[in-house]
């Protein structure tokens, strides 16, 4: 049963301006322990996809589901990574990372244990009485992934997570979050509008086309892992698939 | 010392000396601040400010500890609650525009000149700024923060308890100072309603053309306000310490 499942999915907005089709037809599903990547032009409904599983909004027709089970509401199970981090700015780096631990009621020895456990593997052991303002844009999104992951979550539902960082920064925790991957083998669904980034991260790419908001192509991504993005990066088979799907997105500008 | 507080010393010596200097240009039609401050040292040392300070605080303490009580609590129920929010606004927004003076001698009227009129008048300056205040506070809570909270599990009672209120707490602590600030207004006007405290005082150096007094009371007023409202962010330091953080690592 795949983790993620969604099945003739239509989400339409209403606004003062008349009605948005956000996303029309949509399937797609993803197994148990699979990176997949969501690509597409602004507008073209990736980010309401993401919020469809993640419970935020209902579809309009259609099944959204998780374990065969309908998503009818947010929860820690599928833990969110947000592109402007939404960390808990009255929470300390600790507090933030102990949050949805809390709500689960996990005991407060454990909840401690598990806490320090990711701010060390993020490397923020040092900065954990710090708050959220007194960080740099890295640093908070390695709280917001630290937070995410500590809740154990079937489930991760990243909303461009790294689009908000400087290219450096952005390319270092690509390389952290691959790690960090190999490690956990959580199912990932990964939305972008960076070609490189989701061939870099994922199993398969979903591309998404705007006006009709659908999705145009999925494309398997056959590279070895573990992978590291600057070899990977400039190797004939990388650059062919980035062509490939560059040129999909190119037809729906 | 940082620039910071040099530039605020610097503002200070400023209207200082422009103070002094008008008042010399002028010959006494503004009394120089040097005099003023004499004046009150004098004032001070006569023990004479004892007195109003004496009749004065409690008043103010319970009059704004009820505009506290009553305004926060309304004003996050208002945040919180669209239909609190529809059922209050009309009349805490009309009362906020209402000006509080022109009801003086109705209140004067129900409450007679004791100590619940000057309590109901600082309640009435206060209250509804703060409820305000606190309203809009809550409601600048984003979306963003609340979705976030309830990805990560928060639901019902625990997204008040969680994530709104803890986010709202700044915006209350601003509406605790700005009703400290008018509070104090409500005390002083009350006062000189019926000539009592810092009212009576003021109105009799005024009579005797003591206006070296009468600004020195003036200062003593502002020292006041100015005071109450450094405790007000004490105590926001002390439980909103997020919100004086920033620029450490970036």
């Amino acid at each position: 049963m795949p983790a993620l499942h969604a099945e003739g999915v239509r989400k339409v907005y209403e606004s003062d301006a008349g009605a948005v089709t956000a996303l029309d037809g949509i399937g797609i599903s993803v197994a148990d322990r699979e990176f997949v990547s969501v690509v597409g032009p602004s507008g073209c409904g990736k980010t309401t996809l993401l919020r469809l599983f993640a419970g935020l909004e209902q579809p309009t027709e259609g099944r959204v589901e998780t374990d065969g089970e309908r998503i009818e509401s947010p929860s820690p199970s599928r833990a969110m990574v947000f592109q402007s981090f939404n960390l808990f700015e009255w929470r300390t780096v600790r507090g933030n990372v102990a949050f949805g631990l809390e709500r689960l009621g996990v005991p407060e020895s454990e909840r401690r244990e598990r806490v320090e456990e990711w701010l060390e593997t993020v490397g923020l052991a040092g900065f954990a009485d710090a708050y959220p303002e007194e960080l740099s844009g890295g640093m908070r999104q390695r709280v917001g992934l630290a937070r995410a992951l500590a809740v154990d979550p079937d489930v991760l539902l990243m909303d461009e997570p790294f689009g908000a960082l400087d290219a450096q920064t952005r390319a270092l925790l690509q390389s952290e979050l691959l790690d960090l991957w190999e490690d956990q083998r959580t199912t990932v669904l990964f939305v972008t509008h960076d070609i490189e980034e989701a061939l870099l991260l994922s199993d398969r790419v979903v591309v998404m086309g705007n006006d009709p908001n659908r999705i145009v192509k999925r494309v398997d991504v056959p590279f070895e892992r573990p992978r590291h993005g600057r070899e990977l990066q400039t190797t004939t088979e990388f650059v062919k698939h980035r062509q490939e799907v560059w040129q999909l997105l190119r037809n729906e500008q | 010392m940082d620039a910071v507080h040099r530039h605020r010393l610097a503002g200070i010596a400023a209207l200082a000396l422009g103070w002094e200097l008008l008042g010399a240009l002028t010959d006494g039609g503004l009394v120089p601040l040097s005099a003023v401050l004499l004046a009150g040292a004098d004032l001070v040392l006569a023990g004479e400010l004892l007195e109003p300070l004496r009749h004065s605080l409690s008043k103010l303490a319970v009059g704004y500890a009820l505009a506290v009580a009553v305004g926060v609590p309304v004003g996050l129920a208002m945040g919180f609650s669209r239909t609190a929010d529809a059922l209050a606004e009309t009349p805490v927004r009309t009362l906020f525009v209402t000006s509080v003076a022109s009801l003086l001698p109705l209140l004067i009227g129900v409450f007679g000149a004791g100590i619940g009129f000057y309590v109901v008048v600082v309640f009435l300056f206060a209250v509804f700024h703060i409820a305000l205040t606190v309203r809009s506070g809550v409601r600048g809570v984003s979306d963003e923060t609340i979705e976030t909270g309830r990805v990560f599990g928060a639901s019902g009672v625990g997204l008040y308890r969680h994530v709104l209120l803890p986010a709202s707490l700044p915006h209350v602590v601003a509406g605790l100072r700005l009703g400290v600030v008018r509070a104090v207004k409500g005390m002083v006007v009350g006062e000189l309603w019926v000539y009592a405290g810092f009212g009576s005082l003021l109105h009799n150096y005024q009579r005797y053309s003591q206006t070296d007094r009468a600004l020195a009371v003036v200062l003593v007023l502002m020292v006041l306000a100015a005071g109450l409202v450094r405790l007000v962010e004490a105590l926001e330091e002390r439980y909103a310490p997020w919100t004086s953080v920033e620029g450490g690592v970036r």
